[in-house]
């Protein structure tokens, strides 16, 4: 296999990362704020509850959660799930879902006391005070955090290859076995180094487009 | 009765009593300036003009109107009898907690806070919340740390809260006239406050004392009955305090009525028409500037006096 067939397979397999890797965002960015919302509740057992939950996926590896995903409901309840995509995505929606609540949690945390009352001394409820204060300063605090996150992430689908799926880790590796070459594996490095410098670039951008002001 | 009148205020933290039974008078126009040592109770009192602390106890009346009144000293105390052993003394959210207890270790202090959560926060009851809302707008209030919002312009700082106002209570076919009034008014009063050049600066470009005259701005916009101010000037090193001072001064002759927590003591004898002296939770003196400068009554403010003004001598 020269290399133009090689880096045609690795494009192709992109699209399993990258399909993830958006999917995800798009799922864990607004999931991570219910959870953060739950986990600062005021009522005491959803906090707890929550609070248990977040442990739970902190606690145990991406790697085991995609594999409970895919075969629990199989074993459990002898209805397996047949798309080994969808279980990716879920496992990992869930996992980066808790990783920014509490990333969230700790911009909320950090915004000053004196916001909120300004906000109330002007006759602002907690909702309008949330909405127009504390969320859009929270977003700029969060952004480094944040990307630092969504970097893993990009890296984190490689763990995907667990139950099969044809991202570009996978894809290497059975070229490296049927083809008997062991260079694909390396120049995968490539394709995430490539994915990360946009990534890299595009939040550079966006923390600059926020520093008109500072807190 | 006078314009503004807050009888029998008491508040407690936790076992802490706070305010022990306040009352004061002020008329219109008229600026009274709140002097005493650090933990007296100044601040307290004006955030419980405010209701951005709610009193245990409290008659207020605002042009004869009775606009919040509330006594709930006696749960409060009982509260307390049920749980001894909290001790600790400042409100959850105050700052100065942190100092008071930051030497326990972390699990005790939040196991403390929930408790004092418990016994300082005697439910109330929507009714009481509602009343709460529409009163605060009377008031305004300037922070010692100005609490600008960062990530608007000075404009946008002052227009907000009149805008949101007026969503509430303005027709919406009369809503652009509306807005178009706010926008002038805006300008108008950041020019009176000596900023008609800075509308379009975000709160980071601007000095501390041009921060905190926008805050003053953003406070007037709702044209409240009462501005109140704390510690305008802490913050501020002595130039910009001059500037945000005149300010206050130039509000006087406006004819707005305001109460100003500060520790300016030339600033009280020179622009207050009342001084009220307060120490441990109760007022200890007031009356006209003369008086209570000139010529105090109690000797813990004689005390005071002599302690601030050593203070510049020593200097």
């Amino acid at each position: 296999m020269n290399f133009g067939e090689v880096t045609v397979e690795l494009l192709n397999a992109s699209k399993y990362t990258l399909g993830l890797f958006f999917l995800t965002l798009l799922i864990a960015i607004p999931f991570g704020m219910v959870i953060c919302a739950c986990s600062m509740s005021k009522f005491k057992p959803l906090k707890y509850v929550t609070g248990v939950f977040v442990w739970i996926i902190r606690g145990t590896p991406l790697m085991l959660q995609i594999i409970v995903v895919f075969y629990g409901p199989g074993l459990l309840f002898g209805t397996p799930i047949k798309q080994r995509f969808l279980a990716a995505l879920i496992a990992f929606a869930i996992n980066y879902a808790v990783y920014f609540s509490e990333i969230y949690r700790g911009g909320i945390l950090s915004m000053p006391l004196g916001q909120y009352e300004a906000g109330k001394v002007l006759g602002m409820n907690r909702a309008q005070v949330n909405r127009l204060v504390i969320f859009p300063q929270v977003t700029k605090k969060v952004m480094p955090a944040m990307s630092n996150e969504i970097i893993t992430l990009v890296k984190d689908t490689s763990l995907a290859n667990i139950i099969g799926i044809a991202e570009i880790i996978t894809t290497a590796k059975s070229i490296v076995s049927t083809k008997a070459i062991l260079w694909p594996l390396f120049y995968t490095g490539v394709f995430y180094l490539v994915m990360i410098g946009a990534l890299t670039v595009f939040f550079k951008w966006l923390e600059k487009s926020m520093n008109y002001y500072k807190a | 009765m006078a314009f503004y009148s807050v009888k029998n205020v008491y508040k407690n933290f936790g076992s802490n009593r706070v305010l022990k039974g306040i009352d004061f008078e002020l008329e219109e126009g008229q600026v009274l300036a709140i002097i005493g040592s650090s933990g007296s109770g100044k601040t307290t009192l004006l955030r419980c003009i405010n209701f951005l602390e709610i009193p245990d106890k409290a008659e207020i009346y605002l042009n004869d109107e009775n606009i919040f009144s509330i006594d709930n000293i006696e749960s409060v105390a009982e509260r307390k009898v049920e749980s001894e052993d909290t001790t600790s003394d400042i409100a959850p959210l105050s700052n100065s907690e942190e100092n008071s207890i930051g030497m326990v270790d972390v699990k005790s202090k939040k196991k403390k806070r929930e408790k004092k959560e418990k016994i300082n926060t005697v439910k109330l009851s929507k009714e009481k919340q509602k009343q709460i809302a529409e009163q605060r707008l009377k008031f305004g209030m300037v922070f010692q740390s100005f609490n600008l919002f960062p990530h608007f312009n000075v404009f946008k700082n002052v227009t907000l809260a009149a805008y949101l106002k007026c969503q509430k209570t303005v027709a919406k076919d009369l809503m652009k006239k509306t807005y178009e009034d706010i926008e002038k008014r805006a300008k108008e009063i950041l020019k009176r406050v000596g900023l008609g050049d800075k509308l379009r600066a975000y709160p980071c470009e601007l000095s501390g004392g041009q921060q905190q005259r926008v805050a003053i701005a953003r406070a007037l916009i709702l044209q409240p009955e009462i501005l109140c101010f704390d510690e305008p000037t802490s913050a501020l090193d002595p130039e910009l305090t001059r500037e945000v001072l005149k300010v206050i001064k130039d509000l006087k002759k406006d004819g707005h009525t305001m109460i100003v927590v500060t520790h300016e003591m030339e600033f009280a004898r020179k622009v207050a028409d009342k001084v009220i002296f307060m120490a441990n939770g109760i007022i200890e003196e007031q009356g006209s500037p003369e008086e209570v400068f000139g010529n105090p009554k109690s000797e813990k403010t004689k005390a005071f006096l002599q302690e601030s003004e050593k203070v510049i001598d020593e200097v």
